[in-house]
């Protein structure tokens, strides 16, 4: 169940409830009663796909404690690879087998044989790529001896079900959640006030910005063959903006219903606009799939410490994993590419963060510019995410750049719309703005009197400025 | 918890006081707009008495001069089409005008995506919202979603969004509709593209409302007259066929010009390529005013 759904507001307030009447040292029956919860909200998009939740969770489970290492010199290398592809193979199979058959399909067709597997008309269970990633994450851990098997099923059960993150994650760590799950917690006036305030920014990124900034991004982009090239550029830095608000907003609700639980989930995202180059974007993008990534797959291919034709590979084949991670289409591959290249690029050329130019005076006092060069590479790249197909990608690249004039400032949007958008706009910035750059300086807007203003003001906002229609999130497709 | 519960209480409650607020400040606006759609939508739907209305998405608002057809008509006309609006809404209009008055003839003008496809039924009951007080709203809004009327006790999400334009139309100089019409009168300037011609599947809510409609209409002696207003380079009627098939067995007579071919290939006519321009609405309006008068004398005699 979505956490922008009424239905879910009206169901929360109880399992929120029911969870604090239990005591706290029946962690046990706190636990069970969570994970009870988390299957029946889970079952909520569809009963079946719990069955695909159950299913890894379980290969995962089992399989952790058969390949975990009984002594430091014996890894049973071929077993942890027959399990990895026992637990992914729903992710394959759901998402990735008709990218596969089609693509064999043409190519065998244009080679003269035709010859064709059935495809699968089947709903991809919602978050599949998340809940995967993190029971995945957990057996690499135990495979590598960096974790011990988890003993209790349940408690397993909650780590890969926990509802705030099942969807969309974020995608926690064993280290970051088991031992939660394990401890008896008091209530904390304080946390739960805290998620609350998350909750409520969340809403506001996800109902005020991201589904706002969509109604023009969808009109534009369905048909972008009617509209000028500023309107097409537009629209590109709106699409930028609205996931960012959309998967903020939902990384923030997760987050911030976990803590009214007495649960801590790693932030997700850290201002990712104002990076000053690709590597640093993805420090602060998607942070816990980024760390996943770095763990699993570039890491073990060897990261950065061998040649640099080496590490530039890996570093293509990490984001190649994340476009594929993504969606099966050719057109999250070339995203994926791209910020590959841009980060190679960069360590080059020693702009990364770590990169001898990147420290230069000269090149420090240019952040601004290169803020605004970064946000561009990514809006860029952010068109191939957005579009269903490359022809569509590259079609409405070339119309941005064919100069194409005429029409007004966002057109076919009313009055009312652009000035929405804006607002929305200038919210975020105003927001984000003043995390990055004035936090320390603002602390009088830390006070109890202001942040009740604030809230009441964004609770307001939320309620009369909103898309209060549960549209659904991006991310949760993945 | 009973600290955080208290802060709980105490936020609702100051939450729940600006709402009462906002809701009569929205009231306020929705009654004095001096134009706009919020005038217009407050005139049409509580004022305006005219014994032959107009109903329907933008095309009908756009393609039908109620000048024009009184004159052949000989009743006042009052067009009630409304932008992005289809049939949920204009039924729960009319059991909105039942409460005031009944009117004689309504000519309905039936779009594909609005009156019979699959779409977000809460969008399309949206402009009900600020007159979800009335009891005979309640079923429509129970149908479309039950969690609904929890949520129109909040006058904030009542007025969402549409407090900006309320507000806009009541300062400066919002455009005034001529009883309830307002013509594009934009020249298509460029070759667009006909519309998607495929077979239309009923969305059962909105088949059960245009059943509710045509029988409501019955039992209130009202003349329902059902027009497929001319498309832009339209070739068949094929996805207006459900609402064919239904006019024919509950005895509706129905107009067609949807792929006349006198009107799919004049582009002169045409602001874009699914409304008439000012030209076209008058012309439309001319031809189409004689043909209801005749059929409204053969059906309902």
């Amino acid at each position: 169940m979505a956490f922008n759904s009424f239905n879910f507001w009206l169901i929360f307030p109880l399992v929120f409830i029911i969870f604090w009447l239990i005591p706290k040292r029946y962690v046990k029956a706190r636990n069970a009663y969570l994970i009870l919860v988390s299957y029946a909200l889970y079952m909520n998009w569809k009963p079946a796909f719990a069955l695909v939740l159950l299913y890894v969770t379980l290969v995962t489970y089992y399989g952790a404690r058969l390949v975990y290492p009984r002594t430091v010199t014996r890894r049973p290398l071929r077993l942890c690879v027959i399990i990895t592809l026992l637990a992914a193979g729903p992710l394959v199979l759901f998402k990735y087998y008709n990218f596969v058959n089609d693509n064999i399909t043409s190519l065998l067709s244009s080679a003269g044989l035709h010859f064709a597997l059935p495809g699968l008309n089947w709903a991809i269970p919602v978050g599949i790529s998340f809940f995967t990633f993190q029971a995945l994450g957990y057996f690499f851990d135990v495979y590598r001896g960096r974790e011990l098997p988890e003993k209790s099923l349940p408690d397993y059960m909650l780590f890969c079900s926990f509802f705030p993150q099942t969807a969309s994650g974020p995608i926690s760590t064993t280290a970051e959640l088991m031992p939660q799950l394990k401890r008896e917690v008091s209530f904390d006036y304080h946390q739960a006030i805290e998620g609350l305030r998350l909750v409520l920014w969340g809403l506001v990124l996800k109902c005020v910005v991201a589904d706002r900034l969509g109604l023009y991004v969808d009109t534009v982009m369905a048909h972008y063959e009617h509209f000028s090239s500023l309107n097409c550029f537009w629209a590109a830095i709106l699409y930028t903006l609205q996931i960012y608000g959309d998967f903020a907003g939902y990384s923030l609700m997760a987050v911030g219903i976990a803590k009214t639980l007495g649960f801590n989930l790693t932030d997700n995202f850290r201002r990712p606009y104002f990076a000053d180059s690709i590597t640093e974007f993805w420090r602060r993008w998607h942070i816990t799939l980024t760390r996943w990534l770095t763990t699993h797959v570039y890491i073990p291919l060897g990261g950065s410490r061998c040649s640099k034709t080496r590490q530039y590979a890996n570093v293509m084949t990490t984001f190649l994993v994340s476009g594929l991670w993504h969606g099966a289409n050719w057109t999250f591959i070339i995203w994926g590419s791209l910020h590959g290249c841009a980060q190679i690029a960069e360590k080059a050329l020693g702009l990364d963060p770590k990169g001898k130019l990147s420290a230069h005076p000269a090149i420090r006092k240019f952040r601004p510019v290169r803020i605004i060069i970064t946000f561009l590479i990514v809006t860029f790249a952010w068109i191939f995410f957005r579009m269903p197909t490359l022809a569509d990608a590259i079609a409405f690249i070339g119309r941005i750049f064919s100069g194409i004039p005429g029409g007004e400032f966002m057109e076919k949007a009313s009055n009312t719309d652009r000035l929405l958008t804006l607002f929305a706009i200038c919210l975020l910035f105003a927001a984000e703005a003043r995390r990055e750059y004035l936090s320390e300086r603002l602390s009088a807007l830390d006070s109890p009197k202001a942040r009740w203003i604030t809230c009441m003001s964004l609770f307001c906002i939320l309620l009369c400025m909103g898309v209060l229609d549960s549209g659904s999130f991006i991310y949760v497709n993945f | 918890m009973k600290r955080f519960i208290k802060t709980i209480l105490i936020f609702f409650a100051a939450i729940a006081i600006a709402d009462i607020a906002f809701g009569a400040l929205c009231r306020y606006f929705s009654k004095h707009a001096r134009g706009g759609d919020t005038h217009n939508q407050y005139v049409t739907t509580m004022i305006q008495q005219a014994p032959v209305i107009i109903m329907g998405s933008s095309r009908a608002a756009r393609h039908y001069n109620p000048a024009i057809l009184a004159d052949t008509l000989g009743r006042e006309v009052w067009n009630c089409g409304l932008d992005g609006n289809g049939l949920l809404f204009q039924y729960g209009r009319l059991r909105l005008l039942l409460e005031r008055y009944t009117p004689q003839t309504i000519i309905y003008d039936v779009i594909p995506a609005f009156d019979i496809r699959e779409e977000d039924n809460l969008k399309a009951i949206k402009w009900l919202n600020r007159w979800a007080d009335h009891a005979v709203l309640d079923s429509l809004i129970d149908d479309v979603d039950p969690a609904e009327r929890i949520k129109l006790l909040s006058s904030f999400y009542r007025y969402n969004t549409s407090f900006l334009h309320m507000a806009k139309d009541n300062v400066g100089s919002p455009q005034i509709f001529d009883h309830g019409f307002l013509p594009f009168y934009d020249r298509m300037d460029y070759d667009g593209k006909g519309p998607d011609d495929k077979p239309s599947v009923w969305q059962p809510l909105k088949r059960e409302y245009f059943e509710k409609f045509i029988n409501l209409c019955r039992e209130k002696n009202i003349h329902l007259i059902v027009v497929y207003s001319p498309w832009y380079k339209a070739r068949s009627n094929r996805s207006l066929e459900p609402v064919t098939t239904l006019c024919r067995e509950k005895g509706v007579p129905v107009i067609d010009h949807y792929a006349d071919p006198d009107w799919v290939t004049a582009r002169e006519m045409f602001a874009d390529p699914s409304h008439l321009n000012d030209r076209g609405a008058d012309a439309f309006s001319s031809q189409i005013a004689s043909e209801i008068k005749k059929v409204e004398t053969s059906t309902y005699k």
